[in-house]
């Protein structure tokens, strides 16, 4: 066999146009038994980590280069006029231009078209082989017999690599006239004393997956497969066998030969695994030495300590030697203080930041001002996220800032490096994340380009999401929507393949939501940079690229809570003048744990869910560390393993805490004997054993893989022997250790979290107004304003209405005539408002008020919707009837009257307005107009309509449930405000709903043996009434909860009620006895067992599995309940401003107005 | 002039070299190859089937070829999955 190298091979990571997958390209190289394979994808290197990862594991040598389009007018319009050449890196200095290359395509000429100069190749060929193949204007000019145009193209390409590193490329793909081809181009290299190289120009693997590139260059060039445009009708461009090469060349054998010589002069090797500290400061241009780092380290640290008041702290004095060693040992300084003064740039910027996860649990971080949360204080361990024996990543730090300033603080993370050296190559960049393609997207673009009729490929595309090509015929018998398809199954048996092949190729780059790259001053030789749409550099790598090349990333997510936060404490300070600092409030103030102990946390951080509220009565926290608890509870494990019921049995005294060794005591007494955190865990382990708390995370960490169990017991036992504990010591702190393990949390994690869940608890206690100013402003939480609306008004912040004159872009404070701060309604959320809008109505009103409505449209020029949406919601009230102002827009617009801004004008309207004497808008259409254009009930709350009818049912108000007895039957109505669907325990399904009733909020537990009578209602209906049996949890003003047994629509029970046809007997009797029947067995089994629930309710504390943090906003659009037939789910929107009748909500929700989640968080 | 056609051939070719081809009871004889090339099918217009077992494909030659004093340019083409031989265009 002669040897032969593929050095023209095009991944997935060609977007749309390369089949092969990296994995696949490493082990097919190998079992052709190759011994080094090129990665030469099209203008980028983002598969470069990957394809060395791949090669490292299968013994094989990579190759890094890239097919690369140059050109000089980077003009889309001028791409027939570019070039395409292979180059490839010879060495490490050869990489790095590789790199600067792709970057200068990437920033010549528009976003998404690179396109590199001449002159750029020019000055960056240093160790490169440049090869020109058929696609080269060197091989296209001989292709059409203009050999003196290819001599003079050589001769520039020359002049940038010189003969040793320019090569002719000759490849067949089978197609007429290539031998001819071939001869001419390989006479021309001769002549021109040039060497000439084969390849093969391959984009996939076999021909089995050669069909791939035609779908694929379907897709790119957005057009229906044909054969009269096939670019690749041979399917011959595969990863062919040295043998299969050698049939095609074997009579110029130097041909193959010179791709093994190429390869061989090839020695670039990415360097993974190992740590790639930033030097500091950045720009110099040496490293001060390991020692001076230290010391800058330890001196900024020691400032902290006096800072912190800790200076005569022995813990802190020790806890900083011991970690400031640790650093040292692992070469970390540069890594603190960069991110250090990074924070420190941010916080000057006025936006509030905060450190989250495992790196709170480390003094520096809080020394240095990155976190504000003690370790020592909380007891934390600094090796959970700092571990000496894991030497291969750099710990992670993730950074909350205000969502509202995001890009700002991008903007100034970027700039920061720049600075430096202003013209120089940026060191910190964004980073990449591939987008795949997904099933559904899939289907979609295959359907296109195999020029099926889009509508139905859509319609199945929604149906099958997960379907496979080998599951189509049974799915055709199963399923009615297939057949009714007009696609035959041969059509589909092909659209299902093609996806399900095409399943997880990556489709582009895109902009990682938060990570930051943060190099040395060489990044821009470690990676190419692209240009993302805001204009960041961004690197083509991504996250797992990025770790595995020990880069140091960091995660800055936008937190919308911070922004609340931030418009509170400047709402305060404009409308009161009072200036407030939430880092230095008191974080044990009573009055501020009594809300929480009342579960009056709607809209604060972290544990304002129903689960949570529930939680909260429950555990009731009444110090911050008790907050630290709760968030960690929270979670599915703890649910599942029964850990909150032992804790809050021996919390309340129920039950009497037990320590198996006294040592023990000293880290479990704060949780009451029960594991709740990894810290506990790691010092569990760290007591028995007598091992270092890192090694005690590297056990942790794999307490929850079930292979290495047993291995870990034994050693468990053998070393806590060896240490003098007895056996029945040992036994139950393993099994404690052993199954809340991988359920526990990181104490660290939740003690940073606490913070902003504290600070929005001790805003809603003492600054209410402002609090609900805040979070109307930025939505951070998972209910939907009118939600909010309603529980300001429960709170005594009285909502000012949408007024033209007092109205501001964002929620204000505003103090009302008799002295207490409300809240105004904003202008952002008017219906279909633009920013631009907005902006013109406060710069005019800036200069004096508006006077009426001619004078808004005169000076504000905003649109008619826009119009017509703040007349309909009241913003104009104080200049006349909505209706007459309403006919007098569509007057002007008709052109009956002078259009706005005329001279005239305003006399006409002044007339116009008193003349038409329309009727006025009754209470219950100014609601009804509240909810189309703002999506809140300002003035009236809903429910308020549906007294007569509640009072008919006898319907308990949420205020009234508390003085129900325990199992008492009730019926509770409302709006709905939130429903979650998440995984239980049991595996059984559970709805939970949240009924408004504008005296407060009803929670309602629908289990799986009503759901055949009420699933759809809830899911459907937006007032609802509920009956059911009432449960209390907790002990004085815990959670109430009703466990549902029946529901219906409440507007259809009022106009049945109207219609006196309602019997209100059989609501309260319908299925009652059966559901007694069901109860007493249910009760009589579990006698019978003996078992004690945990929770007192019997239904177990029902946590929404994933529900960590609220990334959630009120969908709009398409719904999606869990459960809920798709075909049905949406709702049908009524039509705006239709006839109303004393009701404001008679056709359904007039928006999407309640929160819906299922399982995952961010539903 | 080139006519179409698509009738089955026979082809000697004793160790891969093609030598002669028989055509209505005639035998050409091959003189020159002048040039091979290969078709893929429009796999996506297959009736029924999966382009993932692979598409059909053909390989195509022209070469010089003559019987007795008849003689021309020919195509002749083979599927490469059943091996069978057609012939595929006469050049005159």
């Amino acid at each position: 066999m002669r040897p032969f190298v593929h050095l023209n091979v095009r991944s997935v990571y060609s977007f749309r146009e390369g089949a092969i997958r990296l994995d696949e390209l490493a082990t097919a190289t190998r079992a052709h038994g190759m011994p080094a394979v090129a990665l030469t994808d099209r203008d980028t290197l983002a598969g470069a980590v990957r394809f060395t990862q791949a090669c490292d594991a299968n013994g094989i040598t990579p190759i890094y280069g890239a097919r690369l389009t140059v050109g000089d007018d980077p003009d889309p319009a001028k791409a027939d006029e570019r070039t395409m050449i292979t180059v490839l890196a010879r060495d490490d200095a050869g990489y790095a231009n590789l790199c600067k290359l792709i970057t200068a395509a990437h920033h010549n000429g528009e976003r998404g078209d690179p396109c590199a100069s001449r002159a750029d190749v020019a000055r960056y060929s240093r160790g490169l082989f440049g090869l020109l193949g058929p696609g080269s204007d060197v091989g296209r000019a001989l292709e059409a017999r203009r050999d003196d145009d290819a001599r003079t193209y050589l001769r520039g390409w020359l002049e940038a690599f010189g003969f040793h590193r320019t090569r002719i490329e000759v490849a067949t793909h089978l197609r007429p006239g290539d031998r001819g081809r071939i001869m001419r181009t390989l006479a021309f290299a001769d002549e021109n004393r040039v060497t000439a190289v084969a390849t093969n120009a391959a984009r996939s693997l076999s021909k089995a997956d050669a069909f791939l590139g035609d779908v694929l260059d379907a897709m790119r060039n957005l057009v229906p497969i044909a054969d009269h445009h096939r670019i690749d009708p041979t399917h011959e461009a595969t990863l062919k066998t040295p043998d299969e090469m050698d049939a095609l060349f074997g009579w110029r054998p130097d041909l193959l030969d010179e791709s093994y010589a190429i390869a061989d002069a090839c020695s670039a090797h990415l360097r993974l695994g190992k740590i790639q500290v930033p030097n500091y400061p950045p720009g110099t241009a040496r490293d001060p030495d390991a020692r001076s780092l230290n010391e800058m380290l330890a001196r900024r640290c020691i400032a902290g300590l006096a800072r912190r008041g800790l200076a005569n702290d022995p813990r802190a004095r020790d806890l900083l030697e011991a970690e400031l060693a640790m650093c040292a040992r692992l070469g970390f300084a540069g890594y603190f203080l960069t991110i250090s003064d990074l924070v420190a740039r941010v916080k000057r910027m006025g936006v509030r930041c905060a450190c989250r996860g495992s790196a709170a649990g480390s003094l520096i971080v809080y020394l240095t001002g990155i976190s504000e949360v003690n370790p020592v204080e909380h007891d934390l361990v600094f090796e959970r996220f700092m571990n000496p024996h894991r030497t291969t990543e750099l710990p992670d730090i993730d950074l909350d800032v205000e969502s509202a300033r995001r890009e700002d603080v991008y903007r100034e993370i970027l700039g920061a490096f720049r600075a430096v050296d202003p013209d120089g190559p940026p060191r910190v960049a964004c980073v990449a994340m591939v987008d795949t393609y997904r099933a559904r997207g899939a289907i979609r673009e295959v359907g296109k380009a195999l020029g099926l009729p889009q509508g139905e490929v859509d319609v199945v595309a929604k149906s099958f999401p997960h379907i496979s090509a080998s599951g189509i015929r049974a799915a055709l018998e199963r399923l009615p929507e297939l057949q009714r398809s007009s696609l035959n199954l041969g059509q589909l048996e092909m659209l299902f393949g093609v996806a399900e092949r095409l399943d997880g190729f990556p489709r582009h780059l895109a902009l990682h939501p938060s990570g930051i790259l943060i190099g040395r001053d060489d990044l821009f030789r470690v990676t190419p940079l692209e240009r993302s749409a805001a204009g960041f550099p961004m690197s083509q790598f991504d996250k797992d690229d990025i770790e595995a090349l020990g880069l140091l990333k960091l995660d800055v997510l936008g937190v919308r809570m911070l922004s609340s936060l931030t418009h509170a404490t400047r709402e305060i300070a404009r409308a009161t003048g009072e200036q407030v600092d939430l880092d230095t409030i008191d974080r044990e103030d009573p009055a501020t744990f009594d809300l929480i102990c009342a579960s009056r946390t709607l809209g604060t951080f972290q544990i304002e869910s129903p689960g949570q509220r529930e939680l909260l009565a429950k555990l009731e926290p009444r110090r911050f560390k008790d907050l630290i608890t709760e968030i960690s509870l929270f979670r599915p494990g703890p649910v599942r393993s029964d850990m909150i019921g032992p804790y809050l049995l021996r919390r309340h005294g129920h039950a009497r805490a037990a320590y198996a060794h006294p040592e023990v005591r000293r880290f479990l007494a704060e949780t009451f004997g029960v594991i709740v955190y990894h810290e506990q865990v790691m010092r569990a382990i760290s007591a028995v054993t007598g091992c270092d708390l890192g090694y005690a995370d590297l056990v942790r960490r794999r307490l929850d893989r079930a292979d290495t169990l047993d291995e870990i017991e034994a050693w468990f036992f053998a070393k806590g022997r060896a240490n003098g504990w007895r056996d029945g010591e040992i036994g139950p702190l393993w099994r404690e250790v052993a199954s809340f393990a991988s359920f526990g949390f990181c104490k660290a994690h939740a003690a940073a979290f606490a913070v902003p869940t504290y600070q929005s608890s001790w805003m809603k206690t003492h600054h209410p107004a402002a609090f609900f100013a805040g979070i109307l402003t930025h939505e951070p939480g998972m209910y939907p304003r009118r939600t909010l609306i309603d529980d300001a008004r429960h709170e005594g912040v009285p909502n000012l209405p949408l007024d033209i004159n007092a109205s501001g872009a964002t929620y204000a404070v505003e103090r009302t005539p008799d002295g207490t701060l409300g809240v105004r309604i904003a202008l952002q959320h008017v219906d279909g408002i633009s920013t631009d809008e907005i902006s013109a109505i406060v710069a005019a009103r800036e200069e004096r008020p508006f006077t009426g409505l001619a004078d808004l449209c005169r000076r504000a020029r905003i649109s008619r919707p826009t119009v017509e949406a703040l007349i309909h919601a009241g913003a104009l009230d104080a200049f006349g009837r909505r209706r007459d102002q309403l006919l007098l827009v569509s007057e002007f617009w008709a052109g009956r009257a002078p259009k706005p801004g005329s001279t005239q004008q305003e006399l006409v309207l002044r007339e116009s307005v008193t003349e038409f004497g329309l009727r006025a808008y009754t209470d219950a259409e100014k609601v009804r107009a509240e909810l189309e254009v703002l999506g809140v009930d300002a003035s009236r709350h809903v429910v308020s309509f549906y007294t007569d009818v509640l009072r008919a049912l006898g319907a308990t108000p949420s205020r009234e449930l508390r003085k129900q007895r325990q199992g008492a039957r009730v019926m509770v109505a409302g709006v709905k405000v939130a429903s979650q669907t998440p995984a239980v325990r049991s595996g059984q399904r559970i709805i939970f709903i949240t009924l408004d009733d504008g005296t407060g909020l009803s929670d309602a537990t629908v289990f799986e043996s009503v759901q055949e009578h009420c699933a759809y209602t809830v899911f459907h209906s937006w007032l609802l009434v509920v009956r059911g049996t009432l449960r209390k949890t907790g002990a004085g003003r815990g959670g109430i909860s009703i466990n549902a047994e029946r529901a219906w629509d409440l507007s259809q029970l009022a106009r049945e009620h109207k219609a006196g046809s309602l019997d209100i007997d059989a609501l309260w009797t319908e299925g009652v006895a059966e559901i007694e029947e069901a109860e007493r067995a249910r009760v009589a089994a579990r006698r019978g067992r003996g078992a004690v629930p945990v929770v007192p309710d019997g239904a177990g504390p029902l946590v929404p599995i994933g529900e960590r943090q609220p990334r959630y906003r009120p969908r709009t659009g398409e719904v999606d309940e869990a459960g809920a037939p798709a075909a049905a789910a949406a709702v049908p929107l009524p039509a705006r401003r239709g006839p109303i009748e004393g009701e404001p909500a008679a056709a359904g929700a007039p928006r999407k107005l309640w929160h819906a989640s299922g399982g995952s968080a961010g539903a | 002039m080139a006519k179409r056609y698509h009738e089955k051939i026979e082809v000697e070719a004793p160790d891969g070299q093609i030598e002669a081809f028989w055509w209505r009871g005639n035998r050409y004889g091959v003189k020159q190859v002048l040039g091979r090339w290969r078709e893929t099918g429009e796999w996506w217009a297959a009736e029924q089937g999966s382009p993932w077992a692979g598409a059909q494909q053909a390989e195509f030659l022209r070469i010089e070829a003559a019987s007795g004093r008849h003689g021309g340019t020919f195509e002749i083409v083979r599927d490469l999955r059943s091996g069978a031989w057609a012939l595929h265009r006469v050049y005159d």
